[in-house]
């Protein structure tokens, strides 16, 4: 059966409509409340990891870009592996914007709802942008990425539960055997991912079918010491059919080191 | 007994869930004939209204206001096509020409380009490449028009009480969730909401008595009475007054009609 993902800054109209969603379709839940249980299977300060979802990097918090980037991926990796099971509302957990062309995930975004707007709420708006292009350079409000997009300043929130649930019914939404591969191909990208985050930059993973490519930069004369990094790591993650990985040179840094 | 606005950007199947939603709850549907109206009631050759409707301000329209001038006479021609509610309008603009009216329902049809783009190709049998040019190129005048006109992106979905993506929910799905929310409580149509529809029509009609020489008057109506927002050497004018008094006595719901200078226009003001 379907998943649902929500997406909304107005995170108390988004907790209250997807508790709502997932009792009326007696869906099981995934939102910050896992966090806990993923801090502690990563061996991370739940703190920072919450930290992590709500901020950009920063040095004065002392959560510098690769730490942070590994902190998402964590739980980019943990999300993906719990829609696997299929019947699922998750929400709160940046999952709209990794989960992307799985056609039996419907995408809802929720805007409004908030009377007039305020100053901390055009704020938090800002927050989230910058939060959404930094993590994976994409907008949270464009919504090229839902398949709806609900303003609750004048639709009721218990009708938008009646129309997301309707819509879940919809033949269109039943997992097939290609978007399940799609979202399995996804899982095992962000598990890869993860991996080599752990001490790795700059890492991009795609994968299809079980093939999985690396792509990174790095400076020419660590470019063998980086791949076979890269293939030591993403070796031992399991699901991997094949290993492929791309290198570019780092265009900055090369300059850089070139004119010493 | 709502009002529907459709905006979509070409190829999106906008204009044929407008049909459908315009088919199931038996509601009257407006496009293009809008501008037949305008045309009619102000004497205005359709082909100038559509290009005012569709193309981008040019740097010497912005200082001759014939933008502003052209989309105060559709403006006004479209809130007294639906006035009396029960409509379905999926031409452009609609989320922003009937501002000011709550009980509008504003929907988006979007759909991803490749998509539109291969709609286009099998409909006008096209090649891929013009089809893709005149799509992205039609885009781009949407979005420099509303920002011009209404300094606002066509494509923030704030401006809209649902967006609709068609490409994994199909027409029908589409047409469901409109016709149930149409049919929901803030979007019925009720006395408030009709005496609304009437005042913002007065204060539309107003406005575009005056905007051709008057451009920066201003206008709102409330139970009838219309208050005109001008400047103190406007208000002096002959011409002015002389298009007031005549507004005064042919249009009979105007109660009364009021001018007020040197006061900034309220933000809802026509």
């Amino acid at each position: 059966m379907p998943v649902l993902l929500f997406a909304s800054e107005n995170q108390e109209l988004e907790n209250d409509i997807a508790h709502q969603t997932a009792n009326q379709l007696g869906y099981k839940t995934l939102n910050r409340g896992s966090l806990a249980e993923i801090a502690n299977r990563h061996s991370l300060e739940l703190p920072k990891l919450e930290d992590a979802l709500q901020n950009t990097p920063s040095i004065l918090r002392r959560m510098p870009s690769k730490l942070w980037h590994y902190y998402i991926s964590c739980v980019e990796m943990e999300v993906l592996d719990r829609l696997l099971d299929d019947n699922v509302v998750c929400w709160g957990l940046g999952a709209h914007l990794y989960v992307l062309v799985v056609s039996h995930v419907l995408k809802v975004r929720l805007i409004g709802g908030y009377g007039q707007q305020t100053d901390p709420d055009i704020k938090r708006e800002k927050l989230r942008k910058k939060w959404s292009l930094a993590a994976y350079k994409r907008e949270e409000a464009d919504p090229k990425l839902y398949d709806i997009v609900i303003n609750l300043d004048q639709i009721k929130p218990e009708e938008a539960v009646g129309t997301i649930t309707s819509t879940i019914d919809y033949p269109r939404f039943r997992p097939m055997t290609y978007s399940r591969n799609n979202l399995m191909d996804r899982a095992l990208a962000a598990r890869v991912k993860n991996a080599l985050l752990k001490t790795l930059t700059d890492i991009h993973v795609h994968a299809q079918n079980g093939t999985v490519v690396v792509t990174t930069t790095s400076l020419k004369r660590e470019k063998e010491k980086k791949i076979a990094a890269i293939k030591e790591v993403a070796g031992q993650v399991e699901g991997i059919g094949y290993l492929e990985v791309h290198w570019n040179v780092d265009p900055v840094n090369e300059a850089a080191v070139s004119s010493r | 007994m709502a009002i529907i606005t459709i905006s979509r950007g070409s190829h999106s199947m906008g204009k044929a869930v407008a049909e459908r939603v315009a088919e199931k709850l038996g509601y009257r549907i407006i496009s293009r004939d809008l501008l037949l109206k305008t045309s009619d009631k102000f004497q205005v050759p359709q082909h100038t209204l559509l290009q005012a409707i569709h193309d981008a301000p040019g740097i010497f329209e912005r200082y001759k206001h014939t933008k502003q001038i052209y989309m105060a006479y559709i403006r006004s021609a479209l809130v007294e096509m639906v006035a009396e509610g029960e409509v379905v309008y999926h031409g452009l603009a609609g989320h922003l020409l009937l501002k000011g009216l709550d009980h509008v329902l504003k929907i988006r049809i979007t759909a991803n380009l490749e998509g539109r783009i291969a709609r286009k190709v099998k409909e006008e049998g096209l090649t891929e490449q013009k089809a893709r040019s005149i799509i992205m190129d039609d885009d781009e005048q949407r979005r420099k028009w509303t920002r011009k006109i209404y300094e606002t992106d066509p494509w923030d979905s704030s401006l809209y009480d649902m967006v609709i993506c068609i490409d994994k929910l199909s027409i029908e799905n589409a047409v469901d969730f409109i016709s149930s929310a149409a049919l929901t409580e803030p979007f019925r149509k009720t006395e408030a909401t009709l005496k609304k529809s009437q005042d913002l029509l007065i204060a539309c009609n107003v406005k575009a008595a005056l905007v051709e020489d008057f451009s920066d008057a201003n206008v709102t109506c409330e139970y009838g009475n219309a208050l005109v927002y001008s400047t103190e050497k406007d208000a002096h004018n002959i011409k002015f007054k002389k298009i007031l008094d005549r507004l005064r006595k042919e249009n009979s719901r105007i109660y009364n009609l009021e001018v007020h200078t040197g006061v900034t226009a309220p933000i809802n003001a026509v």
